[in-house]
């Protein structure tokens, strides 16, 4: 227990910990008022000028009914509305426009809060990442290992408490994170835009989206450790990553898809997964082989593919494991030099 | 007095990617009794720092039994490690936390008394600055703050690797009253070293490793006296006639650029008559009692060779 206390103290005194914390909220600032600036509430204004709007696109709409309407009557005129296109209209093709359509797009927290709350997950991701790397190889390049050590000499136990309070700290910051965006989120609805129909359903699914966000955190920061505790340094497990996104999802994507012919290369990639937990669901769509139907035209038939929250927590999760049972059996075996 | 190091047979391999492994320690043994302050000595590359490592957990050793205050390691190292203070090459630690946090940290990972962090910054007399970053430190600072750090423990057993490294002449006297004044409280101490002086000053006993093998053992003063010649160093006018005297009378005589090296004579005062009668009288007439540092380039084969210079392959021979 004493150790997980250091290391608590630790991991918070830490610049590197603090200067994450302090882009992440930056980062959050930039996005709410990035949304602020874009969105406002309707006004009075707004609503003349949708209305003045309105009622000129009415008229051309009158105007080309009516035009559609007399070129169905005479089916052997020409004209841009003959013929229509299979099962459709005139009145179908021109309806009446509504008010609605010329008014500035609303901000609606129960529409776009769940956009949001994935930007935030995506973020917490990265900054768990960075932070799980840090606090273990730091230690390492530091010779603060080696201090340690010489204190407490059990060395699972001591990486299963750093690990421990890692993960809590991240839990503490992410909770900390969310009630801060989520404070944003409200804030923007309440002077920009709108809450829209906020039911306690509404609330807990975003409030699940963002947990899985936290969660996702808590395993980006542990793989993070684990990387570094590996490799013995912040640099190992930041060229991994950084090596993996270019060797593997940009080369390999291009290799994959132009190369191999394999279709929606990207089902195979980890961000997928991730973004599949924090989404619940990833879909992908291919075009497959098209053939000539017998009235001359072409069929097509598509391929689907998806990836659901609970296939991305088996694949994630696997990897995770694989990666910290590395992680401690590296630890607990390696010599320290 | 019981044995508090007990080093048996150790032996070390460094694995090296595509090539051969590398043997660090090949059967070496040590023994440091209680309440010494003991000098571990060897040239750079020859299993000190290994040796130290291995002891206290951090390397592992290939063949070898250890033990540390009585108790076998590194199988129970856990329930000695409170009782042991130690630093280990150049301790680092993180630039951006102050002295004083540095140890609060380490205090609250061992269960020490919060109180040690102050007592152990006074000894160390870090006081003043124990605010201050560790990334403004001097060398001399950081290695005060290594030793605090070892401190804290109030340990029974202090291991300290070149605790005198970038201190300057004060801070190496600090240094050495305050080994002495641990040992004097019945600390052991264990001390890896270059400065050689240093280690003869404050030593009781000494270990001298090369290659991995302990080439000397024992008390300083056995270790020197196992290395003492008899020989005398001799200055006279005429170091040529002097020579053949000498050596007439039965002495070994090496003649130097302006004295000579006799031995194998009964007392000094034999010399000094012998070249009485000849009308050759002395200048100079002194013991050449080895220190530890003659001693240490003999034995580790670290010798500088004059007119040539020593090649790597030569240490071992």
């Amino acid at each position: 227990m004493s150790v997980v206390r250091a290391e608590w103290r630790r991991l918070f005194a830490r610049r590197f910990t603090r200067i994450m914390l302090a882009i992440v909220v930056a980062l959050f600032a930039a996005v709410a008022i990035g949304v602020a600036v874009n969105y406002h509430r309707v006004t009075a204004a707004d609503r003349a000028v949708a209305q003045q709007r309105m009622v000129a696109d009415q008229q051309q709409v009158t105007t080309q009914l009516a035009e559609c309407q007399r070129e169905q009557s005479d089916p052997t005129a020409g004209g841009p509305y003959n013929p229509l296109p299979p099962d459709m209209t005139c009145e179908q093709m021109f309806t009446p426009p509504q008010l609605d359509w010329f008014l500035p797009e609303q901000w609606v927290l129960t529409e776009q809060g769940k956009a949001m709350l994935t930007v935030f997950g995506g973020l917490l991701a990265l900054f768990g990442f960075a932070v799980g790397a840090s606090y273990v190889g730091a230690e390492w390049s530091s010779g603060g290992m080696t201090n340690l050590l010489l204190w407490r000499p059990r060395r699972v136990p001591l990486l299963a408490a750093k690990l421990g309070t890692l993960l809590f700290g991240v839990a503490v910051s992410g909770l900390g994170l969310l009630v801060l965006w989520a404070g944003m989120l409200s804030a923007i609805a309440a002077t920009r835009g709108q809450f829209g129909h906020l039911t306690t359903g509404v609330v807990e699914s975003m409030a699940l989206y963002g947990a899985r966000g936290i969660a996702l955190a808590l395993a980006t920061a542990a793989l993070g450790f684990a990387i570094s505790t590996v490799g013995r340094s912040t640099v190992a497990a930041l060229g991994v990553a950084i090596g993996y996104v270019i060797v593997v999802e940009a080369a390999g994507h291009l290799v994959l898809a132009n190369m191999l012919k394999v279709a929606k290369p990207e089902r195979f990639f980890l961000s997928s997964y991730a973004s599949a937990w924090l989404t619940k669901k990833v879909s992908f769509s291919a075009s497959g082989v098209c053939t000539v139907t017998p009235d001359g035209g072409q069929s097509c038939g598509f391929t689907d593919w998806s990836i659901s929250m609970s296939h991305a927590a088996v694949v994630l999760g696997l990897l995770l494991a694989i990666l910290l049972a590395w992680a401690f059996i590296a630890f607990r075996r390696r010599d320290v030099t | 007095m019981s044995p508090v190091i007990e080093i048996d047979g150790l032996t070390k391999s460094y694995r090296r990617f595509g090539r051969d492994s590398r043997r660090a320690l090949d059967g070496f043994d040590m023994v440091v009794d209680s309440g010494q302050v003991h000098g571990f000595l060897g040239p750079n590359g020859s299993g000190k720092t290994t040796t130290l490592r291995t002891l206290l957990g951090l390397v592992r050793a290939n063949t070898g039994t250890m033990r540390l205050l009585g108790v076998p390691v590194p199988g129970t190292l856990a329930g000695v490690m409170p009782r042991i203070g130690a630093i280990v090459e150049s301790p680092q630690f993180f630039p951006n936390f102050s002295g004083r946090r540095t140890l609060d940290l380490l205090a609250i990972a061992g269960n020490v008394p919060r109180v040690r962090v102050d007592e152990v910054l006074e000894t160390v007399g870090l006081s003043d600055r124990a605010a201050d970053r560790v990334k403004t430190y001097s060398l001399g600072m950081r290695q005060r703050l290594a030793v605090a750090s070892a401190l804290l423990k109030s340990p029974d057993l202090l291991i300290l690797d070149e605790p005198a490294n970038g201190l300057d002449p004060g801070g190496i006297r600090e240094m050495r009253d305050l080994m002495r004044s641990l040992a004097a409280h019945g600390t052991t101490v264990v001390l890896s070293s270059h400065i050689l002086g240093e280690i003869q000053l404050i030593c009781d006993s000494v270990t001298i490793i090369s290659d991995g093998r302990r080439v000397a053992h024992g008390p300083v003063a056995d270790v020197l006296a196992a290395s003492d010649k008899g020989e005398y160093r001799v200055r006279v006018p005429d170091l040529t006639r002097a020579a053949a005297v000498l050596a007439a009378a039965g002495a070994t005589v090496r003649t130097g650029s302006d004295h000579l090296v006799v031995a194998d004579v009964a007392d000094p005062g034999w010399v000094t008559a012998t070249l009485a009668r000849e009308s050759l009288f002395l200048t100079e007439l002194a013991s050449l009692t080895p220190d530890l540092e003659g001693v240490f380039l003999e034995l580790t084969g670290t010798m500088p060779t004059q007119g040539r210079h020593r090649q790597a392959s030569e240490m071992a021979s």
